[in-house]
């Protein structure tokens, strides 16, 4: 079944141009040091504002430091925000999920009203109350933006276990009298990883970009951490002086989401029974 | 008693101002709106109440003040035709000048000028800014109609500044407070030359000109009422959508042009670009001197070295705004002295006097003394150029084993931080003509819940600050600001910067924009007519 899923994303264009993209952004994050020309640090006041040319291709900052190996160091910490995040995000909601279908009744109302009360607020709003409340920095975007991931993971979780507790093998271990966290574990779990997959392939994308968002706001990644968001918003008072400082960050942000989604879709097409 | 000499002089100066321009007068047109883009909008228009220098631009059209204080430090007279004050400045008498109404049809009279004093050092009022310019304020005497003595517990020298500031000395109207004290806030009602209209929160801020209005500030061209109908002050707070507005005409004018942009305005026949030094503190820098590692002297003074305000200016504001050669006070204060000298820019010093302070380099870049590492919180507004700012003085120290850790909070986080001492470095602005003010900054008896960010208490500072207050004598008082200059350069309680620097910008169809020589930030409409 495997190789059939392989085979079938093989010939998925746009899956594969996501896989393409995500993998060279991997790249590009783990050997930044090597790649990066310049330390994305380094300030040089006297080169402050060069256009792109040969020495540096994507121009310099208000500082002189080289946008390139800013922008390079900035996909690290994009990549990592969007898979931390999305694996809080993740391992929260399925827990949720899980227990609110299993065990259903009481315990499913208190924990299903808690995630109607999260999704009663778009996701953005939601991360921008959580900063609020840990304060800002790079570590707690990346909690606040996982708790805002949480109500999408969780009732995708719940639909699948709700199906999945009436299938004959799961009632035949409850009449072998498998504990309950034996069969959530072993029997309902495997089955409800395929859609949480795509799901938190998908969430990455969204993910990467609230970070960004609160970065821009100030409330994401401090000065001087070259992320995306932050460098955006640092450069957007120059947009008609100096328009490499927010269009290569930009672009940065573009090609990773839309690396994520379509590597989502891809899966999606793949995996999602319904589809299949 | 005597008379404060400047005003007489300078009365006669401004009446020959007055009078050679009166003939130019009739070539004005009247009529008109002007559209004036803030990047901020007033917090209050209530001024004894309210603390925002954002309220002043609005208000300076709103209110008059009883004295105008000129670029060169004279006092002429306004709303007051004459100051005098007794040889030690325990007693000030004003006499208001006759004739003068505020917007509802109030009089301008002794009754309502000790109502506006008494008022602001009211604690009911809870002023946040007026009630520290009264200084030792006991009580208003009404002598006649238009007269008042003012008595003060000590010698109070710093009165005559805080009557040409809109705040202690642009009378509110009594009837419109009495009638609705909070509402005023919103409402508000004085006697400048346009009046409050409406304002939509968030939105935009309108006045329209005063028909009755005729008692002009000195050396202003108009004598009667303002040229322009209205005055309409819209908020756009993005910098890059205010310079867009401005060039597609859809506003007439923008305060607080970001400084990359200058060099595309300044030249430009379209455009008139008004600059400005802001008398005060300039932008500051102040060391927590009450916890490690800036506990160390020596630690602060390696810290003048590599903090250079020439690369600051550069790198931080483009150059636009000048680089701070003082400490404490910017060059358009009185008492400025220029100590740029004291600590230049010279990373090695820096090195030596942190090698001899014991601070050792460690394995990871950082330097440790008696278990402290050199690693710094500093705590600021987010705006573009304190974070250029800060970035650059990052990428300074590091080479010499310091580490600063940048944090950017909103005004209320950011002042309950600085009062709980949470940085090593904060930024601070405060805008004053007058050394008192200093007090009301470093005296220890405002750490922790004033404006004191030093933390730490200093006996001869305080000493210093206490005598520059009540000093009535103004050689010995500049002496003793002169002093408390250099006690804060030497103890590195503040790392100076850029002095504040207020760039605005007019389309050229825009004429005789005034803007006010000491509190420069605020353009006075006035005097202003479209083509």
């Amino acid at each position: 079944m495997l190789r059939r899923a392989i085979g079938k994303f093989i010939r998925h264009p746009g899956g594969m141009v996501g896989l393409g993209l995500f993998l060279a952004l991997v790249c590009i994050a783990v050997f930044a040091p090597a790649i990066a020309p310049y330390d994305p640090l380094r300030v040089d006041p006297i080169a402050a504002l060069t256009p792109p040319s040969a020495e540096h291709w994507m121009g310099t900052d208000t500082l002189g430091r080289d946008v390139m190996s800013r922008v390079i160091h900035g996909t690290r910490i994009s990549l990592r925000l969007g898979v931390i995040s999305v694996s809080i995000g993740l391992s929260l909601g399925v827990l949720i999920g899980v227990l609110a279908g299993y065990l259903g009744g009481r315990v499913d109302g208190i924990l299903m009203r808690f995630i109607d009360m999260l999704l009663a607020f778009p996701s953005l709003i939601l991360a921008l109350v959580a900063v609020f409340a840990l304060g800002p920095g790079l570590t707690n975007a990346m909690i606040a933006v996982g708790i805002s991931a949480i109500p999408a993971f969780a009732r995708i979780t719940r639909g699948e276990v709700l199906s999945a507790k009436e299938n004959l093998y799961v009632q035949s271990a409850q009449a072998l009298g498998g504990s309950e966290v034996t069969i959530m574990v072993r029997h309902i779990l495997p089955n409800i990883i395929a859609p949480n997959i795509v799901m938190g392939a998908l969430m990455t994308g969204t993910a990467i970009l609230a970070g960004a968002a609160l970065s821009f706001l100030g409330l994401g990644a401090q000065s001087p951490t070259p992320e995306w968001g932050l460098m955006l918003s640092q450069g957007r008072g120059f947009m008609s002086l100096a328009w490499w400082l927010t269009f290569f960050p930009g672009l940065g942000i573009m090609l990773t989401v839309m690396a994520m989604n379509l590597l989502g879709d891809g899966l999606r097409d793949v995996l999602d029974p319904r589809i299949r | 008693m005597r008379i404060a000499r400047p005003l007489q002089a300078a009365l006669l100066g401004a009446l020959l101002v007055v009078s050679a321009l009166a003939g130019t007068a009739a070539a004005q047109n009247t009529g008109g709106e002007l559209v004036f883009g803030v990047n901020r909008e007033a917090d209050m228009l209530d001024l004894h109440v309210g603390s925002s220098r954002y309220d002043l631009v609005p208000a300076a059209q709103i209110y008059d003040t009883l004295l105008f204080l000129t670029e060169d430090g004279e006092f002429l007279p306004w709303l007051a035709e004459e100051v005098t004050f007794n040889d030690d400045a325990t007693e000030y008498t004003i006499r208001l000048r006759p004739g003068v109404t505020f917007h509802d049809g109030t009089p301008l009279d002794a009754e309502a000028l000790k109502f506006n004093f008494d008022r602001i050092v009211d604690p009911a009022t809870m002023s946040a800014k007026a009630a520290g310019e009264m200084g030792p304020y006991n009580r208003t005497e009404v002598i006649d109609e238009l007269t008042v003595v003012v008595h003060f517990d000590a010698s109070y020298p710093g009165f005559l500044a805080a009557i040409s500031d809109w705040r202690s000395g642009g009378p509110h109207s009594p009837s419109a407070i009495q009638a609705d004290p909070d509402g005023f806030r919103f409402a508000p009602v004085g006697t400048g030359p346009f009046r409050f209209v409406e304002w939509v929160q968030g939105n935009r801020i309108v006045l329209e000109r005063n028909p009755d209005y005729a008692w002009p500030r000195p050396g202003t061209q108009n004598d009667g009422p303002a040229y322009l109908d209205r005055v309409v002050f819209r908020t756009i707070a993005e910098d890059g959508s205010r310079v867009v507005s401005l060039r597609n005409r859809e506003i007439d004018g923008l305060l607080r042009l970001p400084p990359q942009e200058l060099a595309g305005f300044e030249g430009n026949q379209d455009f008139v670009v008004t600059r400005a030094t802001l008398p005060g503190s300039g932008v500051l820098l102040i060391v927590n001197a009450g916890k490690a590692p800036t506990n160390d002297l020596a630690f602060r003074q390696a810290l003048l070295h590599v903090v250079s305000p020439d690369q600051i200016s550069r790198v931080g504001y483009f150059g636009a705004w000048p680089p701070h050669r003082g400490s404490v006070l910017s060059e358009s204060n009185p008492d400025f002295v220029d100590v740029s000298d004291m600590f230049p820019f010279d990373p090695e010093r820096a090195e030596q006097l942190l090698d001899e302070g014991g601070w050792v380099m460690g394995a990871d870049g950082v330097r440790v003394k008696d278990g402290n590492r050199a690693e710094l919180v500093y705590i600021g507004f987010p705006s573009p150029e304190t974070t250029r700012t800060m970035e650059l003085i990052q990428a300074l120290v590091g080479p010499l084993g310091i580490r600063i850790q940048i944090t950017e909070l909103e005004s209320g986080a950011i002042h309950a931080a600085r009062q709980a001492g949470d940085h090593h470095i904060a930024h601070l602005t405060f805008i004053y003509t007058d050394s008192h003010f200093l007090r009301t900054l470093f005296h220890s008896e405002n750490i922790g819940r004033g404006w004191n960010f030093i933390h730490k208490v200093d006996e001869d500072l305080d000493a210093l600050l206490e005598a520059v207050q009540i000093e009535a004598d103004m050689e010995r008082r500049a002496e003793l600001a002169e002093r408390i200059q250099r006690h804060m350069l030497e103890q590195g309680y503040v790392l100076p910067t850029v002095y504040q620097h207020t760039i605005n910008v007019f389309g050229a169809h825009v004429n005789d924009v005034e803007s006010y020589p000491v509190y420069g930030e605020a353009p006075y409409f006035y005097d202003t007519w479209l083509d």
